[in-house]
């Protein structure tokens, strides 16, 4: 009855094994493998916007990291916005462990063990704004995956003034006097690629780009968009070797250990059995990411007929306002040209007496003029036709996007399931092309 | 023994995976399910916020333009009464000059100036008490607001073709568009300018 139990318990731990070795850790990387390559596509579809042009939804913007309180980072006390440092501890141990020998017998031995602990570490973000040549966004990095750049790494002894300035005063169990300060951050201005959902602020009418739990990504990093793409690949790549490796690999290894003949057909299932798990899961990838950019382009391209609508209701009013304005100045200056006049004729002694006060106006009304309100409609002119022009920059940069992915292999066999198809460029009318004729003297 | 133990495991086994995987399956499709939901919910509520800005356009706008005009009126009507008062003060000028002596023209002088000194009191204590509020800053201070006014129903209107992006990449999206399938979640529609006419640029014009 005890070796039965004993038995049943092998069992199970092999069928525990077999679960994890041949089920969990294969499925595990397909998936880690898979969701690289959507990352790597989600960053290649989504176009650059510039921070002028940055709409409600997932946007990637590049530019350099501002604030007008900077933080300051810890070690190396420079100005950042973001920083996070580990202070690590060598020690080094004698452990005497037991193990049994070939012969069956119990043997103990002795071995040095060495090792790091991590004795103090922290990070710090700031709310902080990407500038580019257009202007500012502002970004709360709270809830991101930052990838910060390495600003500072030194190991240094007890003798240091570093060891105890920055790290704890106690130390390690057999610590052996070895400390390791590592410090990565965001330096102020700083280049950096930031993707992420943006949403309204609520201090002022802007955009700002935030954490957002149903957005896809969201991504502070001082690499560039190609070296994020190509480390995207490279995970790709590398779970899938992984993964097949260690799919193909197990029986091997178990076969090995156990001294019995290699199963060549249960590493060759083994193998299938991954290849067709990762090909279901990266046909879905696929599928999935055409069907989500076929959607954007379509957002892309409504959000021009947004700032379309908004030219239409705002720019007339403004006109209306300017000219408004005009009328009610010019009549005003009439009474006011009447009163400067009148208060420079002699006109009698008693009258004379006022002549004070109505030369007090000119100082009351020194700058009557509707210049401001046409400077600013001729402003709000400009930004306007930006706005429009970005929308409309970003639709077509999103749309070359789309006809690589319906032209290239093999994401055009899946365009027909998708029903996704090439998509025409922005295109200006005939008589916009002309060149313009400014005239300012009326014929 | 041994055997009929190795069955017995193995049967729990079987069990379990055929409790197990069917009541994942229920609780992933449940999860996609409310999935759903959220964001259906989430575009109605960004349509309605492009409502809440339209309606805040359609209560503000009007009145601060009715509290500019005002402002314009009152800022013409003092000047006019300054400068009424003026005449009537220069015509008693010239009438008590005509007849000096004359009681009666110089009481109507007496009159006119203090009507005129108190409407020039009243034009420079509007100014004074306003310094920066003359209806030029009235009228820029309308401009920023419809301008700003604009800003947030466009976004708001990003907002939305945010929102309904979001929820129609999800229904289509597999193994989502089986549940999608199943319960009736119907595309969603972006927004869209009503009238081609209105893509047009408008002209500006001050003739």
């Amino acid at each position: 009855m005890w070796s039965a139990t004993i038995l049943a318990n092998n069992d199970l731990l092999l069928v525990a094994a077999w679960v994890v070795g041949a089920i969990a850790l294969p499925v595990l990387f397909a998936e880690l493998s898979v969701r690289a390559r959507r990352k790597q596509r989600l960053i290649d579809d989504v176009p650059t916007c510039k921070t002028a042009g940055v709409f409600i939804g997932l946007v990637e913007v590049k530019g350099t990291a501002e604030s007008e309180r900077p933080l300051t980072s810890f070690l190396t006390e420079q100005e950042c916005v973001h920083y996070s440092y580990t202070v690590s501890e060598e020690w080094r141990r004698t452990v005497t462990e037991t193990y049994t020998d070939s012969k069956g017998e119990t043997q103990t031995r002795t071995k040095i063990e060495t090792g790091w602990d991590t004795v103090a570490h922290d990070s710090e973000s700031t709310t902080f704004y990407l500038q580019d040549d257009t202007g500012l966004l502002q970004i709360q990095p709270t809830g991101a995956e930052i990838d910060g750049a390495q600003i500072f790494s030194r190991t240094c002894t007890r003798s240091d003034p570093l060891y105890y300035d920055k790290g704890p005063a106690s130390s390690v169990l057999d610590s052996t006097g070895n400390r390791r300060f590592v410090e990565s951050g965001i330096p102020l201005h700083c280049q950096i690629y930031v993707v992420g959902a943006s949403r309204l602020r609520q201090d002022v009418v802007a955009p700002e780009i935030a954490e957002d739990r149903q957005a896809p990504m969201f991504l502070i990093s001082v690499k560039s968009e190609e070296q994020k793409s190509r480390g995207y690949q490279f995970h790709f790549w590398g779970w899938f070797m992984a993964g097949l490796v260690i799919s193909v690999g197990a029986p091997i290894c178990y076969a090995v250990m156990e001294e019995r003949p290699i199963p060549w057909l249960i590493c060759l299932l083994g193998g299938l059995i991954f290849s067709s798990y990762w090909s279901a899961r990266w046909v879905v990838m696929v599928y999935n990411n055409l069907l989500a950019l076929k959607n954007r382009v379509e957002q892309a391209w409504k959000n021009v007929d947004v700032q379309l609508k908004r030219r239409y209701d705002l720019i007339p009013r403004l006109v209306e306002v300017v000219q408004g304005y005009k009328q009610h100045e010019a009549e005003l200056h009439e009474h006011l040209v009447l009163l400067r006049n009148e208060s420079q004729i002699a006109i009698g002694d008693a009258a004379t007496a006022c002549t004070p006060t109505v030369m007090a106006l000119k100082e009351a009304y020194p700058d009557l003029e509707a210049n401001t309100l046409f400077q600013n409609l001729q402003d709000e002119l400009t930004r306007t036709e930006q706005k429009i022009a970005l929308a409309r920059g970003f639709y077509n940069d999103i749309v070359e996007q789309n006809n690589e992915r319906v032209q290239r292999i093999p994401d055009r066999f899946f365009c027909s399931l998708v029903r996704m198809g090439r998509r025409k460029y922005y295109e200006a009318q005939n008589f916009e092309r002309a060149p313009i004729k400014v005239e300012l003297v009326n014929p | 023994m041994n055997l009929i133990l190795a069955q017995v495991e193995s049967l729990w086994i079987i069990l379990v995976i055929l409790i197990i995987v069917p009541l994942v399956i229920i609780f992933y499709a449940i999860a996609i399910y409310n999935g759903l939901v959220a964001l259906r919910n989430g575009y109605e509520n960004a349509y309605s916020q492009i409502d809440v800005q339209l309606t805040r356009r359609y209560d503000l706008i009007p009145n601060l333009v009715e509290t500019a005009k005002g402002y314009m009126k009152h800022e013409k009507e003092t000047l006019s009464a300054v400068i009424e008062a003026r005449n009537q003060a220069v015509t008693a000028g010239q009438s008590a000059a005509a007849a000096p002596g004359d009681p009666q023209a110089m009481q109507s002088l007496m009159g006119a100036e203090a009507a005129l000194t108190g409407t020039l009191g009243k034009l420079f204590a509007l100014s004074e008490a306003y310094p920066d509020l003359k209806a030029n800053e009235n009228m820029l201070s309308l401009q920023d607001e419809l301008t700003s006014t604009e800003d947030k129903v466009s976004y708001s209107r990003e907002a939305f073709n945010n929102a309904v992006t979001r929820y129609n990449i999800k229904r289509e999206s597999f193994p989502d568009s089986v549940i999608a399938g199943m319960y009736k979640f119907g595309p969603a529609e972006l927004f869209e300018i009503e009238s081609p006419k209105q893509r047009e640029a408008p002209k500006v014009s001050f003739s």
